[in-house]
């Protein structure tokens, strides 16, 4: 099984041009990394040789080289890690019958550095990294390397995976539960259709949005109908239930490919698509009808508005263009509103500056967790902002949290809230707009991760503290009033 | 540990995997495994193929390379029209997706790989004493960024494909769906 002749592998070096500017020896079959190595030769030589090493270089097999330089490069055999960076196209040299197999293995290594025949390797192009010594299950690719003068074929055996080394961002090379790698029949089980429509309705999503009507019907100043206020709930949220079965029904392919996201039912198959949209069509004409008849039609005006804007505008926005951030801010800023309209039956100034907090909430909360995710989104054909624009990225989480700062100190000039908002909302306001500094400033995965998960806690917060600064006994009438008196003023203004 | 082992371990896991509550068939494929169990962690290897002879549709693992998960067809004997149809639709729009993201994946590792190396190179040639092992977040987006630009098109493609698909196969289904109650109802008359 073992080689005769003594052994040594030759990099040498080609210089971008592809004239050879310097040779050097590869001194054994040890190094930590042919990168590395190749590098510090380099500057032990005191000129650079390439520039993109990766690239440039390619593996291939020398039949004119002299063995006379062997030699020096004796003393480090026997060491048992190799590191070599094949390229893809190396299968190709397959010529000779003599072939020997180098599993890798500890002993037949040191067999084979004791042994093995002189060769030489150029590389010219390479894309992966490959440890022989490392016992893998992967498919193993055999690389025959002629050896020159001999007539003589090496053959390695590399941890080498169809030349692609995949990470794992790739949910598939990321397996984490048993049934990520078994087959299953196609049935409904009956027993977990609760769960499944949760997921389909991403229920922890649904509740936020569900908690921000809830605050908007809290905080508007007419008086509290316990009836309403409970089918508004309803209607809110069978509409939400609605586009989100909607968003995942057109996202499956694009779901597929995220960690995130792979584990949704209609990714995995647990329901049929048309199951999924059966059930967006009954809960979103469920909630619509709840709110236009339970409620009042405004409000299910907003709530369609909304529907149509997430699933027919925002969802396929998010692979078109790098303006779908603002737009799913609109989205996130509707619910609150409806919340309000629900209580009151009317737009007013404090309706859409309850939108506009949430709508300036949005974008430290989105771009915070985007920013993590950007190899995913890159993969997916997601045009985000975090991965296209990551400057303006930063800066649109830093400037609508310090707006976040004044939107609540004006919350009292509309009449939305006592004074008392406006001072006990400055701290929780003021550690958001820090921690969004700190993200603009540093903008690594620790910053991103701390905003992301204090906007988490900042919105309910906000929101108590909200009902809990409510304004109250200004009725309808005198509202009324005083909003007509300040349209006047200001056409008085304008005229 | 041997493979033998592996599996008969493996088999193992799955029989106390049942005893909790997992009743079906299990058919494993490829690629290796730490599950952990009461009784410590497994390491399990099985390469399985899909399953054959199959009497309902089975759903696979998602592929390696494409993260699209295959699926197995069942063909009934007395397939109408709109069934046959449906499937045809189906199986196409699976082989469009896997092919797509195939393709699609391996060339962002690929190029994502090329690109660290180029850039590691680069680092270590100005800074040959530093030990430089990979790239910062910040300067792989570089990378994202060239890569979510160069595939803008393809991608409106895709999109724009996968929307009719997803639309046809949903009046397909729907067909199917009309065509069973049909079915059904005649039956039951009869």
């Amino acid at each position: 099984m073992s080689l005769p002749v003594k052994a040594c592998v030759l990099f040498r070096c080609y210089a971008q041009s592809g004239r050879r500017l310097q040779k050097r020896r590869w001194s054994s079959l040890c190094w930590s990394s042919a990168w590395t190595r190749t590098c510090r030769q380099n500057t032990d030589g005191g000129s650079v040789i390439f520039r993109h090493y990766a690239s440039r270089p390619k593996v291939a097999v020398d039949a004119n080289d002299n063995s006379s330089k062997l030699e020096t490069t004796s003393k480090k055999r026997g060491t048992q890690t190799i590191y070599v960076r094949v390229p893809n196209g190396i299968d190709q040299l397959k010529q000779h019958n003599k072939t020997k197999s180098l599993t890798g293995d500890k002993s037949e290594l040191n067999s084979f550095a004791r042994n093995a025949q002189e060769f030489t390797v150029y590389l010219k192009q390479s894309s992966i990294t490959l440890n022989i010594n490392k016992k893998v299950d992967k498919k193993e690719k055999e690389y025959e390397v002629p050896i020159p003068n001999q007539d003589k074929i090496v053959k390695l055996s590399f941890d080498h995976d169809s030349g692609i080394k995949i990470d794992s961002t790739n949910p598939a090379a990321n397996v984490e539960t048993v049934s990520e790698l078994t087959w299953r029949e196609v049935k409904l089980d009956v027993s977990k259709l609760p769960q499944y429509y949760m997921n389909l309705s991403k229920i922890r999503l649904t509740g936020l949005v569900v908690i921000t009507t809830m605050a908007g019907y809290g905080v508007a100043p007419d008086p509290f109908i316990l009836q309403t206020f409970l089918l508004c709930t309803l209607g809110t949220a069978l509409t939400s239930c609605s586009a989100n079965a909607i968003n995942q029904f057109l996202e499956v392919p694009f779901d597929s490919q995220m960690n995130r996201t792979k584990n949704r039912v209609l990714v995995r198959g647990y329901l049929s698509p048309m199951h999924a949209v059966s059930f967006a069509v009954i809960t979103g004409s469920l909630g619509l009808v709840i709110l236009t008849y339970g409620v009042n039609p405004l409000t299910a005006v907003l709530g369609a508005f909304n529907l149509g804007l997430y699933t027919l505008v925002y969802t396929p926005m998010k692979r078109y263009s790098i303006l779908n951030t603002w737009v799913g801010s609109i989205v996130g800023a509707i619910p609150p509103m409806m919340g309000w309209t629900a209580c009151t039956g009317m737009l007013e100034p404090g309706a859409f500056l309850l939108g506009a907090i949430l709508y300036s909430w949005q974008f430290p909360h989105f771009n915070a967790l985007s920013w993590n995710l950007r190899p995913d989104y890159s993969r997916g054909g997601y045009r985000m902002t975090s991965v296209l624009r990551p400057d303006l990225c930063k800066r649109v989480a830093l400037r609508h949290s310090v707006g976040m700062v004044g939107l609540c100190l004006a919350a009292p000039l509309v009449d939305l809230t006592t004074w008392t908002f406006a001072v006990d909302s400055l701290p929780l306001n003021l550690y958001l707009a820090y921690l969004a500094w700190n993200f603009y400033r540093k903008g690594d995965s620790n910053s991103s991760r701390k905003l992301f998960r204090f906007t988490l806690i900042h919105i309910p917060m906000l929101m108590i503290l909200m009902i809990v600064g409510k304004k109250f006994g200004v009725d309808r009438e005198e509202r009324q009033s005083i909003l007509s008196k300040k349209w006047k003023s200001i056409k008085e203004m304008v005229s | 540990m041997s493979a033998c082992m592996r599996i008969q371990k493996c088999q193992q896991m799955f029989v106390s995997l049942e005893g909790v509550g997992i009743r079906r068939e299990i058919h494993l494929t490829y690629s290796r495994l730490k599950v952990k169990t009461k009784k410590g962690s497994t390491e399990i290897t099985s390469p399985s193929p899909a399953p054959q002879n199959v009497k309902c549709d089975w759903i696979g693992p998602p592929d390696k390379l494409s993260n699209i998960r295959q699926i197995k067809f069942f063909v009934p004997e007395c397939e109408s029209l709109v069934e046959k149809q449906f499937r045809e639709k189906r199986q196409s729009a699976q082989e469009f997706h896997h092919a797509f993201w195939s393709e699609h994946n391996k060339e962002f590792f690929t190029l994502k790989e090329k690109f660290t190396q180029e850039k590691l190179a680069e680092k270590k040639l100005e800074n040959p004493d530093a030990t430089v092992k990979s790239l910062t977040p910040e300067e792989m987006s570089e990378f994202y960024k060239q890569f979510l630009d160069d595939n803008r098109k393809n991608h409106m493609q895709y999109n724009r494909e996968w929307y009719k698909q997803n639309f046809q196969m949903l009046l397909s289904a729907f067909k199917v769906f009309l065509y069973r109650l049909s079915s059904s109802v005649r039956k039951s008359t009869k």
